[in-house]
């Protein structure tokens, strides 16, 4: 047993949330999914709100923007989201973003093929993630201090690697595969992650791993008693989430042409709160992927609004944060009446 | 039982009156005009299969619910109760079977937690607070360490803790939900004990369980509940034990046991010199088509010995035999892949993911069958669950609900399901009929006794030993963590049985077959 599971009580028949819940299984399906549409109702109040506020907001370009800045987020989400079903916590992915795009650029510039580059660094990305799985299982470290550690280490070594200097010496021209545009419209990053998503919500639903990683969030006891080998699957959903921080660190790097070992700080942050804004339960056991891709669009189309209504971004950081407030506790208090 | 001064001294004033209560979820009408009657210094039982509306009506009376019709009077003037802490305002507590203190804090922090006496200006007055604390387990006869955490209790102690926090906040109604499942029978006396007491200084306590044999103990009055209505209230000098049960079920229970055909030896499980946290030098053999009663005192070590087995914690020394081959089990996966299932003994900590459907819960050990390169064959997982939910008539047979909503009984039998479909040949049941409503109790000795039929191993782990001596063949005694006794069926009885668990008899000659 890991510590950082909430002992082994459920949140059994509390009196008093979810009492309509308790019978009638139209009404379960009803509670199960309140979450996703009050988020798309806040979505869409977003963008009623942002075609009024500037006139530039209902255009395509505009549109195609706040997707590509959303695209990033949303790969590193769609990790947390599976480490947060777990009962976890990831602090990690920023670091391992920047690790994943100083690796890339190195190995390009020392001559190797774009593939292969991106290859081993997903590969890398995924074992730093299998190193805070291991941490986690094996040493029975809670995730947040685990996490915690390993963001501080892995930050240092993307330090490390080029003394502290960003790595340029990356060719736009290869890298456009990554960042470019299809038809010179959609941008390659929104592609990329919307089939992260697609692969996500698939692996989720329809296979053991997505099952195992809600039933292991819902009673890690009850799951492991049931002969499945509990600390695996837990470490294989770290490496998801490096493998994913890698991925988005690819994008980053090849959209900058360069890498910054300071790349990604406080992403996690951001991962966390569209998670958590999608519905996904912090207490673990539930999960949401189009929740989870929403979030990450609420989040990009609100900094798009501010953006383009010129506000400081002192005040764009609290505006964030009130709305993450806004939509979560939004959420808990219908949940509760 | 009776106790003659109390009757001549009670006020036969109704404490609670609750007249027309009804209760309606989507789907199913959970109370339906109901009324009920509490006296003043009465303890009146409540008995009833799950899901026949005892625990939904007093989850009214705490306020929990809002009763969709009905009124509520206490002391004769109607009052609408908004919610738990409005009902212990109005007097109105309620022990729930799952403890609800602070494990961390010490006897007196709790009983005060949330209504400390204060000096003014958020200081405590810990002279105050200690006092009340004091005169309130002293009202109930406790004398414990005040200094100590919680958490170093016993679930006895910590329930009366929990009771005299319910006097602290000056509880004329106190309700208790299956306060006896994790009691010992010493504890269990106790417990009753106190609340005759209380009783007798003019408290109502309201008493729900599944174990008729209490009510005769503890009871003044029983109303039996049946499909969320009130079937009737007697006097208990008014009502047998068959009776009440054949008001429960609205059909009379027929005996299942029955002689079994004479068993082929065919060792299934040896287990030598196990020792396991308190388990000590453990050894026994179970065999194929038999069921395997192990006995002991709650405590005992039983299920320690069954999770040791089951690899679900670690072996310290000592050996297992799987079909007569020694073999090696670590993890429960380890036990699985030998076929061996084990329902532990809480089902909602540690055999259900309350918050996945039914088939989730019945599929999450078989996904080696129902998957291919990881992919999970969706149409398989939903005939496998069906199937299950078919054979072990699981109500309501909605295979997409959540866990967490059903019945106690049902919740049982999806745990057994997912055995059934991992298709082991050794099952260990810890507590297999802990807190379930009769019917579903009879049901699942009829599949116990169907399993061994069948050929395969069952070996039960029960604190109750009508069930023990109902269902076993062979039955084994466990005390401090030691096997202290293996009889036959023939050999035992109740107080045989329980002269062992208890230390009063001892087996002398060696424990082997």
């Amino acid at each position: 047993m890991n510590p950082e599971n909430k002992p082994a009580q459920e949140p059994v028949e509390q009196p008093l949330p979810e009492k309509k819940a308790q019978a009638g299984s139209n009404t379960n399906w009803l509670q199960q999914n309140i979450g996703r549409f009050t988020i798309v109702i806040v979505f869409i109040l977003l963008i009623v709100a942002g075609s009024f506020l500037s006139e530039y907001f209902l255009t395509v370009n505009n549109f195609l923007n706040i997707l590509l800045q959303a695209s990033i987020n949303l790969v590193i989400a769609l990790g947390m989201t599976y480490v947060i079903t777990t009962g976890g916590i990831d602090l990690s992915v920023g670091s391992t973003l920047a690790v994943a795009g100083m690796v890339l650029a190195k190995l390009i510039v020392a001559g190797m093929s774009l593939p292969s580059a991106v290859l081993i660094t997903l590969v890398l990305g995924a074992l730093l993630g299998a190193i805070n799985g291991f941490l986690i299982t094996r040493v029975d470290l809670p995730p947040f201090i685990a996490t915690m550690g390993t963001m501080s280490v892995y930050r240092g070594i993307a330090l490390i690697s080029n003394d502290g200097r960003p790595a340029y010496g990356l060719s736009a021209k290869t890298l456009s595969v990554i960042a470019g545009r299809v038809a010179d419209t959609i941008p390659i990053p929104v592609i990329i992650a919307l089939v992260a998503a697609i692969i996500a919500y698939l692996v989720l639903t329809r296979t053991t791993v997505g099952e195992y990683t809600l039933a292991i969030g819902g009673n890690e006891e009850a799951t492991r008693l049931s002969g499945v080998p509990v600390k695996s699957y837990k470490t294989i959903v770290y490496a998801i989430s490096g493998l994913m921080s890698a991925l988005a660190g690819i994008i980053l790097t090849a959209r900058m042409t360069a890498a910054e070992p300071i790349a990604g700080s406080g992403y996690e942050l951001d991962a966390i709160a569209a998670t958590v804004i999608g519905g996904t339960s912090l207490s673990g056991g539930v999960a949401s992927i189009p929740g989870t891709v929403i979030g990450a669009l609420i989040m990009s189309v609100l900094r798009n609004i501010l953006n383009l209504l010129n506000i400081q971004s002192y005040y764009q950081l609290v505006t964030i944060g009130v709305v993450i407030i806004l939509a979560v506790g939004f959420d808990k208090l219908r949940k509760s009446k | 039982m009776t106790d003659f001064t109390k009757e001549s001294n009670m006020e036969k004033t109704p404490l609670i009156e609750m007249q027309g209560i009804t209760k309606v979820f989507p789907g199913v009408r959970a109370l339906d005009n109901i009324d009920f009657e509490l006296l003043k210094g009465e303890i009146h039982a409540l008995v009833g299969e799950n899901g026949a509306g005892k625990s939904t009506l007093m989850k009214v009376l705490f306020g929990v619910y809002e009763p969709d019709a009905g009124k509520i009077l206490l002391n004769g003037k109607e009052v609408k109760i908004h919610g738990p802490a409005h009902a212990q305002h109005l007097g109105i507590s309620m022990v729930h079977q799952e403890i609800m203190l602070v494990p961390e804090m010490n006897a007196v922090q709790n009983i005060a937690l949330g209504r400390e006496a204060r000096l003014g200006a958020g200081v405590l007055n810990w002279n105050a607070i200690y006092k009340d604390a004091r005169e309130n387990l002293e009202r109930i006869g406790m004398e414990i360490d005040l200094r100590t955490p919680i958490k170093n209790m016993s679930v006895a102690t910590q329930q009366m803790i929990e009771i005299a926090k319910a006097l602290s906040r000056k509880a004329e109604v106190i309700i208790l939900d299956e306060p006896t499942s994790t009691l010992t029978p010493h504890e269990i006396e106790g417990l009753f004990k106190i609340l005759k007491n209380l009783a007798r200084q003019g408290v109502g306590i309201i008493i729900i369980t599944h174990r008729l044999e209490e009510v005769f103990d503890v009871a003044d009055r029983v109303t039996v509940f049946r499909d969320g209505k009130n079937i009737k209230t007697w006097p208990i000098q008014e009502i047998t034990k068959e009776a009440m049960i054949q008001a429960m079920v609205g059909r009379k229970i027929e005996n299942i046991y029955q002689a079994k055909p004479q068993r082929e030896k065919t060792e299934m499980l040896r287990v030598e010199n196990l020792c396991s946290g308190k388990v000590q030098n453990v050894s026994f053999t179970a065999y194929e088509g038999e069921i395997l009663g192990i006995a002991g005192l709650v405590g005992a070590g039983r299920s320690e010995l069954a999770r040791a087995i089951f690899g679900a914690d670690p072996i310290d020394s000592g050996k297992v035999f799987v079909r007569g081959e020694e073999k090696k089990l670590k993890t429960p996966k380890d036990a699985v892949s030998q076929g061996i299932g084990f329902l532990p003994e809480d089902r909602r900590v540690q055999g259900l993911v309350l918050s996945s459907s039914l088939e989730s819960n019945v599929a999450l050990g078989v996904y080696d069958r129902l998957s291919k390169y990881s992919v999970i064959r969706a149409g398989d997982r939903r005939s496998l669950a069906k199937k299950y939910v078919e054979t072990l008539k699981v109500k309501p047979p909605y295979i997409e609900r959540l866990v967490r909503f059903f019945s106690g009984g049902n919740q049982q039998k999806v745990v057994i399901a997912k055995w059934l479909a991992r298709e082991v040949d050794i099952y260990i049941f810890d507590e297999p009929t802990r807190g379930i409503d009769v019917g579903s109790k009879s049901e699942i000795y009829q599949l116990l006794t169907e399993l061994a039929q069948a050929g395969h191993c069952v070996i039960m782990i029960s604190s109750e030993l009508p069930e023990i001596l109902l269902m076993s063949d062979r039955i084994l005694v466990m005390r401090e963590g030691k096997m202290v006794a293996q009889l036959e069926r023939v050999d035992a009885n109740q107080e045989i049985v329980m002269e062992y668990a208890t230390g009063i008899r001892k087996q002398t000659e060696a424990l082997s077959i």
